[in-house]
This record gives C-alpha cells, sequence and structure tokens, in this order.
C-alpha cells in the first residue's frame, strides 16, 4: 500500500529525513518511535505532502505521490495538539473533509453523526472547542480525520498532550478502532510502551534516520543498538570482555552466543526481565535501594560494584541493607561494542 | 495561491502608497533641496528654537504620561474587579478621540471661569502637556499593561521564596522583565507627542510652538513652501530614526518570554490592595473621564444657565456663515470621508497585511517596514505632500473632493494593518495543514481558515480607520476645500472665533463627535474582547 523509498527531507544545513525506508500494508498498524526531533513527524508531513521531500518517492499501491498534492491524496492526519478549527464547532470540526468532498448536508450530517458516535462523542456535536477537555478534543481531532474515510490514517503524538488515566484509555480505544476498522495506520510517538500497546510493527529512528524495524516484540528483546536499549530504559551498562570463553562482567563470567576468538572490550545491559531472584542465583549482592512501584518494588541491587535493577513482587520485596541473590537469564543479556 | 496572485496581492497596496504616500514625500523632499531651503533652516535661530520646543515637550509628555499610565497598567494586569473590560475600553476612549474635541474639552476647563481656571494656565505650555498626557495614557495602559498581564506571575513567587521582599522582588524580576516593553510604549508615545499638531495648534500659544505646527504655518500663512518642506524633511528623519531604533528593540524583545493566560496572573485585591486599586482607577476615571464630562455638561450651558442654544445655534445662518455651510453637512461630509477612507484602508491595508504576514522573509520585513512608514510621518505631512504633489499632471486632483479620503487613508492604513497582522500570524499553520489534509485546495483552505479567523481583526481594522478617519485634522485641515468641511475642520472654525456661543457650538459638535467615536471604540472593544475569549 504505501511505500516510502529513500525520503530525504533537508531544512537549511541540517537534514531532518535522512534517506528513510518505510511501508505499510493493508490493515497493518506500524509506529514510529524516536525522541523528540528525530524527525519522525516531518516523515509523516512529507508522507501527507506538506512538506516537500528532497529526494526519494512516496507513493500508494504503485502510484507515486509526488505530483500529488496533500488534499487530494485522502491520507487522514491527526495532529500533535490535533490542531481543531477554533471558529467551528465540534460538527463544523468533523463535516470539514466531508465539505470539501462536496458530500450533500443531510448525507454529511449522517456521517458526522456516525463518526461522533464511534468516538463516543455524539451529545457533544454542538459544542464549541474551545470549552473542550483534551481526551475531548483527541476524539474530536480523531473523528475529523476518520470521517472522510482515508486510505491512511496517520497520527502524530495523539496522546501526548494527555494524563496517564486518559491516555491508557484512549490508547486502548484507538487500538480497537483499529482492529474494527482494519484501516492501514502510522503511529508516530516517542513514549516506547504506547507503541508496543499498539503496532504490529516498530520503525525505530534517530537523527533522521531508521535505526531499527519489525515487530515490536522483537525489537525490545534485541535492540540494535545501545542506544535504543537506553531509550527503552533499559540499563545500565556496565563494561565487559567478551571472548572465547564467554562473556566476562562483575558478576561472573556468562555463556553467550556471540563469543568472539580475541578479547574484545563491550558494554552490556541487561533487559528488564534478565534478573530474578534466586536463592541459589550466582549473583550475591545488596539491596542498597528500593522503591516503591504499586504492586512491585523496584531494587537497586550492588554486585561487585557494579549496580543492577531488578523488580520484584511489593510483598516479599527485601529490604535496604538486605543481601539477595540473582540468576541471570543469558538471553536477556545485551552486548554491545565499547565506544 | 498562485505566485501571480500573490504578486498582485502585494503590488495593490505597494502601488497605493506609491503614489499617495512615496511620491508627496518624495515632491517634499524636492522642494527643500531644490530651493536650498534646508540649510537656512538648520541654521535659523527661531526655527532652532522651534525644533527644540517640539523635543523637550515631548521628552516631558512622554514622562509624565508614564507616571500616570503605569499605575494603571499594574492594577488592569494584577488585579480582577468588576467592570474591569469596561475600564480598559474606557482608557481607550481619549486615543482615539479626534483631537479637535480633546483640545475643546482642555480649553474648556482651563478658560476664565471653567472648572480649573484657578490654575491660570489658559493657553500654552501647561494645558498641552495635559492633554498629550490625556491622549496617550492608553498606549501605557494598553500595551505595558498587556504584556504585564501576561507575565508569569511564578517567578516573582519564585524570588518571593528565595527571600526577596515584595519591592524587591519587583525591582529585581519584574522591571527588568518589563523593561523593553515600556521603552517601546514610550517611545510610541514619544512619536505621538513630538509630531502633536491638533492639541498644540489649538491650545498652545503662538510663542510654543512645535514643528507640525510650524510647518502649517509656513505652508499656509506664510505661503513658504520650500521652508515647510526642509522642515518636514527635518521631522521626518527624526522620526525615522526613532522608528528603527524601536524597530531593533522589538526585535530584541522577541527573547524567549514564558507567558500566561491573563486570568491566571490576575487576582482579587486583598487588604491594603483595595486602596491602592481602588485609588489608582479612580483617579485615572477622573482624569480621563472629568474632561469629558465637563466637555460635554458645559456644551449644554450658556451665560451660566443651562441651554440647548449652542445645539440650536448650529442650524443658525451665523453657524453657516462660519462654516460656509449648514452644520449637518459638514457631519454628512465627515461621514462620508470617513466610510470611504475606512473601505480604502480595509482594502489596501488588508492586502497589504496579506501580504506580510504569509510568510516570514526578508522580502516581507522589508515590505513591513515601508509599509508602516506612514505611521510614523505626520498627519502635517501626509497632507502638505498631497498639496504639493498631487496638484499637476499626471494627477491633479487639485480641489477634488476625494482628496479628503485619500489623505485620511493614508493615515487610517497603518492601523488597520496593526489590527489585522497580528491575528493573521496568531492562526497556527497546523490549522492550515489540517484543511488541506482533509481535502481544501490552497484557495478554499484561505477561505475557511484565514478568512473566517481573522474577520472580526478587519472588523476592528475598519472600526480603527472610522474612528481615526471621523476625526483627522492635520492632513484634512490641507486638502479639504473651504465649502466641506469635516466636523473637526468645523471646531476649529467656531474655536477662532470670540464668544460664548462659539465655544459653546465648538463643544456642541465636539461633544457629537466624541459620542460617534465613543460608540465605533466600545464596538471595538466588544469585538476584541470576544475574539479574546474565543481563541
Amino acid at each position: 500500500m504505501l511505500t516510502v523509498e529513500c525520503v530525504v527531507v533537508r531544512f537549511g544545513a541540517t537534514t531532518a529525513v535522512d534517506g528513510v525506508d518505510l511501508a505499510v500494508g493493508a490493515g497493518e498498524t506500524v509506529a514510529i518511535l524516536g525522541p523528540s526531533g528525530c524527525g519522525k513527524s516531518t516523515l509523516l508531513r512529507a508522507i501527507a505532502g506538506l512538506q516537500p521531500i528532497d529526494s526519494g518517492r512516496v507513493s500508494w499501491a504503485g502510484e507515486d505521490l509526488a505530483s500529488v498534492p496533500p488534499h487530494r491524496r485522502r491520507f487522514g492526519l491527526m495532529f500533535q495538539e490535533y490542531a481543531l478549527f477554533p471558529h467551528r464547532d465540534v460538527a463544523g470540526n468533523v463535516g470539514f473533509g466531508l465539505r470539501m468532498a462536496r458530500v450533500g448536508r443531510a448525507e454529511r450530517g449522517r456521517r458526522v453523526q456516525e463518526v461522533l458516535e464511534l468516538v463516543g462523542l455524539s451529545d457533544l456535536a454542538g459544542r464549541r472547542i474551545v470549552g473542550l477537555s483534551g481526551g475531548e478534543q483527541q476524539r474530536v481531532a480523531l473523528a475529523r480525520a476518520l470521517a472522510v474515510e482515508p486510505r491512511l490514517l496517520m497520527l502524530d503524538e495523539p496522546l501526548g498532550a494527555l494524563d496517564r488515566p486518559w491516555r491508557e484509555r484512549l490508547l486502548r480505544e484507538i487500538r480497537e478502532l483499529l482492529d474494527r476498522t482494519q484501516l492501514p495506520a502510522i503511529y508516530v510517538t516517542h513514549d516506547h510502551e504506547e507503541a508496543f500497546a499498539l503496532a504490529d510493527r516498530l520503525v525505530v529512528m534517530r537523527a533522521g534516520r531508521v535505526v531499527q524495524a519489525g515487530p515490536a516484540a522483537g525489537v525490545w528483546r534485541r535492540p540494535a543498538d545501545q542506544w535504543t536499549a537506553d531509550f527503552f530504559g533499559f540499563g545500565p551498562p556496565v563494561a565487559a570482555q567478551l571472548d572465547a570463553r564467554g562473556l566476562h562482567t562483575p558478576w561472573g563470567t556468562l555463556v553467550v552466543n556471540t563469543a568472539v576468538a580475541a578479547a574484545t572490550d563491550v558494554q552490556v545491559v541487561l533487559r528488564p526481565d534478565a534478573l530474578r531472584p534466586d536463592p541459589a542465583g550466582p549473583v550475591r549482592g545488596v539491596v542498597v535501594q528500593r522503591a516503591f512501584a504499586g504492586d512491585r518494588a523496584e531494587l537497586t541491587v550492588e554486585a561487585n560494584g557494579a549496580h543492577l535493577r531488578v523488580r520484584v513482587p511489593e510483598r516479599d520485596a527485601p529490604a535496604v541493607g538486605d543481601a539477595m541473590c540473582l540468576a541471570i537469564d543469558a538471553d536477556g543479556v545485551l552486548v554491545y561494542p565499547a565506544d | 495561491m498562485s505566485r501571480a496572485g500573490r504578486v498582485l496581492r502585494a503590488l495593490i497596496p505597494l502601488g497605493f502608497l506609491g503614489v499617495f504616500f512615496a511620491w508627496p514625500v518624495a515632491a517634499i523632499i524636492g522642494r527643500s533641496v531644490s530651493a536650498g531651503a534646508l540649510h537656512r533652516v538648520l541654521t535659523d535661530r527661531g526655527l532652532r528654537h522651534v525644533a527644540w520646543f517640539t523635543l523637550w515637550q515631548a521628552l516631558v509628555a512622554t514622562a509624565l504620561t508614564l507616571a500616570v499610565g503605569l499605575p494603571a497598567a499594574y492594577v488592569v494586569a494584577r488585579y480582577d474587579f468588576r467592570g474591569k473590560r469596561l475600564f480598559r475600553a474606557f482608557v481607550t476612549v481619549p486615543f482615539v478621540l479626534p483631537t479637535v474635541v480633546v483640545a475643546t474639552a482642555f480649553l474648556v476647563l482651563f478658560r476664565p471661569g471653567g472648572a480649573l481656571s484657578f490654575l491660570g494656565w489658559q493657553r500654552g505650555v501647561g494645558p498641552l502637556l495635559v492633554a498629550e498626557v490625556f491622549f496617550n495614557v492608553a498606549v501605557i495602559v494598553r500595551t505595558v499593561g498587556g504584556f504585564w498581564a501576561h507575565l508569569d506571575p511564578r517567578r516573582t513567587d519564585a524570588a518571593r521564596v528565595l527571600g526577596a521582599s515584595r519591592v524587591r522582588a519587583f525591582r529585581e524580576v519584574t522591571l527588568p522583565l518589563l523593561g523593553p516593553p515600556i521603552a517601546a510604549a514610550a517611545s510610541i508615545v514619544f512619536l505621538f507627542t513630538f509630531t502633536a499638531f491638533g492639541v498644540v495648534l489649538l491650545i498652545s500659544d503662538p510663542a510654543h510652538a512645535t514643528l507640525e505646527v510650524e510647518i502649517y504655518r509656513q505652508a499656509t500663512e506664510l505661503l513658504d513652501f520650500p521652508t515647510a518642506a526642509a522642515l518636514a524633511l527635518v521631522q521626518m528623519v527624526a522620526v525615522f530614526a526613532l522608528l528603527l531604533v524601536l524597530a531593533r528593540m522589538q526585535e530584541r524583545r522577541a527573547v524567549a518570554q514564558r507567558l500566561v493566560a491573563a486570568r491566571d496572573a490576575s487576582r482579587r485585591a486583598r487588604g491594603w490592595e483595595r486602596a491602592v486599586v481602588g485609588g489608582v482607577l479612580g483617579g485615572t476615571v477622573v482624569f480621563l473621564g472629568g474632561p469629558l464630562l465637563v466637555l460635554a455638561v458645559e456644551s449644554l450651558r450658556l451665560g451660566g444657565s443651562w441651554s440647548l442654544e449652542p445645539y440650536r445655534a448650529l442650524s443658525s445662518s451665523a453657524a453657516t456663515d462660519t462654516l460656509f455651510v449648514p452644520a449637518w453637512e459638514a457631519l454628512r461630509n465627515s461621514l462620508e470621508f470617513a466610510a470611504v477612507a475606512a473601505v480604502i484602508a480595509v482594502v489596501v491595508g488588508g492586502l497589504a497585511s496579506v501580504a506580510i504576514a504569509s510568510r516570514p522573509g526578508r522580502a516581507t520585513r522589508t515590505m513591513d517596514t515601508l509599509l508602516m512608514l506612514p505611521l510614523g510621518t505626520s498627519a502635517v505631512t501626509v497632507g502638505f505632500g498631497f498639496i504639493v504633489a498631487l496638484d499637476r499632471w499626471p494627477l491633479d486632483l487639485r480641489a477634488k473632493l476625494v482628496l479628503v479620503p485619500l489623505a485620511q487613508s493614508v493615515v487610517a492604513i497603518p492601523f488597520v494593518i496593526r489590527a489585522v497582522v497580528p491575528a493573521l500570524r496568531s492562526i497556527d499553520p497546523r490549522l492550515r495543514d489540517a484543511a488541506s489534509v482533509l481535502g481544501a485546495p490552497p484557495r478554499r483552505v484561505w477561505r475557511e481558515v484565514d478568512l473566517p479567523i481573522a474577520m472580526r481583526a478587519f472588523v476592528v481594522g475598519f472600526g480603527f480607520a472610522v474612528a481615526v478617519s471621523l476625526g483627522e485634522f492635520g492632513a484634512t485641515l490641507f486638502v479639504a476645500r473651504s465649502d466641506s468641511p469635516t466636523i473637526p475642520i468645523a471646531i476649529s472654525r467656531f474655536l477662532a472665533r470670540p464668544g460664548d456661543l462659539n465655544i459653546g457650538q465648538a463643544m456642541a459638535m465636539s461633544t457629537v463627535l466624541m459620542v460617534v467615536t465613543g460608540a465605533v471604540v466600545l464596538a471595538i472593544e466588544h469585538l476584541q474582547v470576544r475574539q479574546a475569549g474565543d481563541f
């Protein structure tokens, strides 16, 4: 369906999007994940046709879109902070695209009501935009993008400005909506939990380039580089040595399948699921910090001079100063070249 | 919009101002240079005295305006009180009131037997300075107060928590942040007082004339066009130098400022603050409202008793002798001229605003400055330029009625631009993107997004243009034919005649003009408040 090939967007001397490839298939949700300023919003604007591209190709079902202006692409775009029209009421916003498409008044009213029901706002049709809460505005923006039945839906940080309870609720609703409509979608966010919850496929961007792409679970299990692991909140990194016998860490030698002949300095990052409390575990340490996190406790354990983070059920978490034994699951040990 | 369309859109305002502003100015420069008048003007002692007086009266008036305006700006910015909207509108009224109305009001106050006659000022510098402060308080209250209201009060809170006293926090935190807007507002007041004409001509005495009045005198009484032109040139250079400094300052003012909604920054006064707020509000209301009230009341009195005679006399043949036409015809002239001028100003100023706001870049910045030049040019210069430049081939408009609205529109255009450009610039560009993605072609985007959002600003600009044109005095005085006076001209004719009935008729006409202008201003304020609440 949507194919983006080697797209480059430059702003003066800086390259905002630097040779990005991307494909979105029928019914697929792709999340573009990256920190702010990585070029993900610019990429969306380029796909929508709002941002001219310096080179590369954006095409839909094989048709090059270079000469198709944004108003003829039939792509829905939900803007960061929504960009709702302040001079029109809710129905006026939602029906805007239909009006542009010259849909008759009666049909338009019917469609608007239908989409408003879909997002659960059917009784707000006549309300002004200014009085709406953030969550309501978000739904209006979603309804506005959906009303014209776009062939692709793009969402730019749609939950960015919302409080946590709203975020979780709307995230679930967007997921349901995308499942139901089978609309191909691109979801741009800087929050990996949002991306994991929503996407079939994940594209990680950094400084205008795609760092890694693939199914969400696969990307999380094996981040392509240390920066990505860090972005997912893994860590902290610890210096180690890799040679033919295995990986020499402060907590002993681990057998890993990436053994090399010559000894190499590396950085080791442990995925959160790599550590578990185990009285017979090989790593012995002392709890130096304990943070309450609801049903869990997050412990920082000092072992052989290095800090490890481990999550345990809150009820039987040890206290600060207690000794603790841990087992390490080799699959969760991520090895990156030392820089 | 297509490229050709964009160019056309920019060419109309540039062409209009080229013919009706740049050309007259060029003609003035030509006159002053060709006759060697510039050298004469720069060395003449009498004229140097005029320049010196112009400068110091402007400086003193600016300082006094700050002293009166800043307390009111503070109260409006930081406190909630009932009738705040009304107060803001009320403060604006003097600023848009015709100069002749204000001049009449102060002449009445200071005349023998007037409410302030005990000061013994009559005509002269004292009443002049008071009138100038009266005019310009609005500039301080609105620009400084507006900025102040959006200044995050948590900064001061932070200073207080860190151990600064109330006064210290103001001095260390608020004042440095307010510095640039205060300086900008003060420069605008200086600009207005430096080029003051009507109040000086009508209130001051002959020994204390400004450059504006001297230009008028040289051109119309002494018929010495080269000297008048040279004086106009000197004034223009001084004003443009000031405008450049002002533009620089505004660029620097653009440092990142965290601004908050005014609602979060103001609160009700407590304890002793109530006395301060009440005192400042009361004092301001008396200072600004008193003269106008006295004017309206005195217009209903003649020879110490209540009388409608001043109004009735307006339709008398004696009045017609003074004005050359019946008084109601002056009113009709004023309304017609103002309507035509406002339409021209909105069309030309609107197109210019669209061009200025369309995209940032050096070209539009240059255009911005070019289009603002008329703001810095005094009305007298515009009027004088008209009679110097538009009296021969290829554009001979001598004694044509259309000169009046044309001159008034040149004076009013900057006000339209000031009203419309910020509204257009404030439109979130993503709204246009959203419309575009939803299927709106480029021209439709303008109609669906820009126009409806900026509509109120266009209406406000139109209102300002009407108010400015209704009260326009300096330029109109040059170009109006004696048999088609406007109300301000008519008032000045009554003022120039002796006798209670003549000044009574001046007061009566001033009151009428004040009511009309006040109604226009209140309508504008109403629209602006709704706009601020909406977006």
